[in-house]
């Protein structure tokens, strides 16, 4: 069976330990990179779950067990995202979702991502105040932030904080994704926010020969 | 895209002598069914942006557009005509009358346009009625209802001439997380079934994150406008 195919069964079964072993295997025996286990297993089991807007048999609770096997695959990756890191740059990188973003799946894949590309990256993760973003650049001398936005309430949070530091820090490279920016990249694509989707969009925008 | 409510470089000015403006020429259109929001700080110009909308109150300049019917040239019968046959509201505070039974006050706006009330009308205040829920406490006075029933009355009453939008103001303002959850549940279910067009003013995000656009004023003017899908 292909590979998706058996996660996914694992994955909808909440049979944690199979879905672990399964892409375990798939990255030790170099079937699959992490990219791809990124991309083509998680991200996609993660976007056929329901809500409940859509579904109302949709339960939060296996909602929130799916997230949690997909957190436990993705600590369970550093090991192959060193081995697969392109180069090391001499940069800093931060993702860090803005007030209110509770969702971090995503922006911790993105965080993979940066070391990847060679960034020393500090993921900070989920509803970060937005008056210590200015705070946060200073102190860990970013020269790259990546924002993650997947509720589009939050696209406000985001907006006013891009706001900010494009004005106190305007030499720092910003970049965002997320499914909240979906249909709305133009509230930040205005403030000279990049969008990104994957790592092809990263490694084009912020890759060594860039 | 079918607009049913539209509004063209909008300004509005507050005082005679000293003159604020609050709204500064905001274009705004709204496709039929939809369902959206407008969320934005205190005193930004939300309420005065509904007001305007719903034809409560007029702009200092600027148009808008009802089903296709500019307001502009509109005298005031015509206008409260157009209103009471298109929009429907609910505010916060929901303005039932009081010596009145949450019946007669969803019944009001047929009396209001003047109409008898007869078989048809009362079948279709009593559907409403089962609809929000409401058929235990129907001949009760609104005095005599808890804040989450007295504010599905004002649903129910909204929906009474089949009102194509709705207009409302911190609907869920004065309610529990849960009681919330179920004017919202409420609001999408006549939307769905009605294909009734919400434009939903809230504080909440509870409700804001579920609606399917959310409209962000800051200073009388849009900052954002942005979709769920
Ligand atoms: N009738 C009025 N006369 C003069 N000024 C007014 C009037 N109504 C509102 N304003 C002013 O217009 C501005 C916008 O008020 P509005 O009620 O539209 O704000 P809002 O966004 O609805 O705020 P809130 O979230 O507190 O309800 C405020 O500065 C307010 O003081
Ligand atoms: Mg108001």
């Amino acid at each position: 069976m292909p590979l998706f195919e058996e996660f996914n069964r694992a994955f909808q079964a909440l049979d944690q330990e199979h879905c672990i072993q399964l892409t375990y295997d798939a990255l030790s025996n170099e079937i699959i990179s992490v990219e791809d286990l990124y991309e083509n297993v998680l991200r996609k089991a993660l976007s056929v779950l329901t809500d409940k807007e859509t579904d109302p048999t949709h339960k939060i609770w296996r909602e929130h067990v799916q997230s949690s096997i997909v957190r436990t695959i993705i600590e369970m990756t550093y090991p192959f995202v060193i081995k697969q890191r392109i180069e090391i740059l001499n940069k800093k990188a931060a993702v860090v979702c803005p007030d209110g973003e509770q969702h971090e799946l995503g922006a911790r894949m993105v965080s993979d991502y940066l070391r990847m590309l060679g960034y020393e990256t500090y993921f900070v993760g989920r509803d970060t105040p937005r008056l210590e973003f200015l705070d946060m650049i200073k102190t860990l001398n970013l020269d790259v932030v990546a924002i993650s936005v997947t509720n589009y309430y939050n696209l406000s949070k985001a907006l006013q904080t891009v706001v900010d530091v494009k004005e106190h820090f305007p030499e720092v490279t910003l970049v965002a994704g997320g499914r909240g920016l979906d249909a709305n990249a133009e509230v930040l694509v205005k403030h000279d926010v990049l969008i990104t989707h994957d790592l092809n969009d990263l490694k084009r925008i912020l890759g060594g020969n860039a | 895209m079918d607009n049913i409510l539209e509004l063209k470089n909008i300004t509005k000015f507050y005082g005679d002598k000293i003159k604020t403006q609050v709204l500064f020429g905001l274009d705004l259109s709204f496709e039929r069914g939809s369902f959206n929001s407008i969320i934005g700080q205190s005193g930004s110009g939300k309420s005065t942006l509904l007001n305007i909308l719903g034809t409560l109150d007029r702009p200092t300049d600027g148009d808008i557009i009802i089903n296709g019917k500019n307001t502009k040239t509109l005298n005031a019968n015509a206008l409260s005509q157009l209103r009471n046959e298109n929009l429907g509201f609910i505010f916060q505070f929901h303005y039932l009358l009081p010596e009145f039974t949450a019946l007669e006050n969803i019944l009001m706006p047929v009396r209001i346009l003047g109409k008898k009330i007869d078989k048809e009308v009362m079948a279709r205040a009593e559907e409403l009625i089962e609809l929000v829920g409401l058929s235990k406490v129907k001949n009760n006075l609104a005095t005599q209802m808890s804040g989450g029933q007295q504010q599905r009355t004002a649903i129910a009453r909204a929906l009474m001439n089949q009102a194509s939008i709705i207009l409302a103001d911190e609907p869920t303002g004065n309610l529990d997380s849960d009681t919330t959850e179920q004017i919202y549940d409420l609001m999408r279910m006549i939307n769905k079934k009605y294909q009734t067009t919400f434009i939903i003013i809230t504080h909440d995000q509870s409700v804001a994150e579920k609606t399917d656009r959310i409209i962000e004023i800051k200073d009388g003017r849009i900052l954002m406008d942005v979709r769920k899908k």
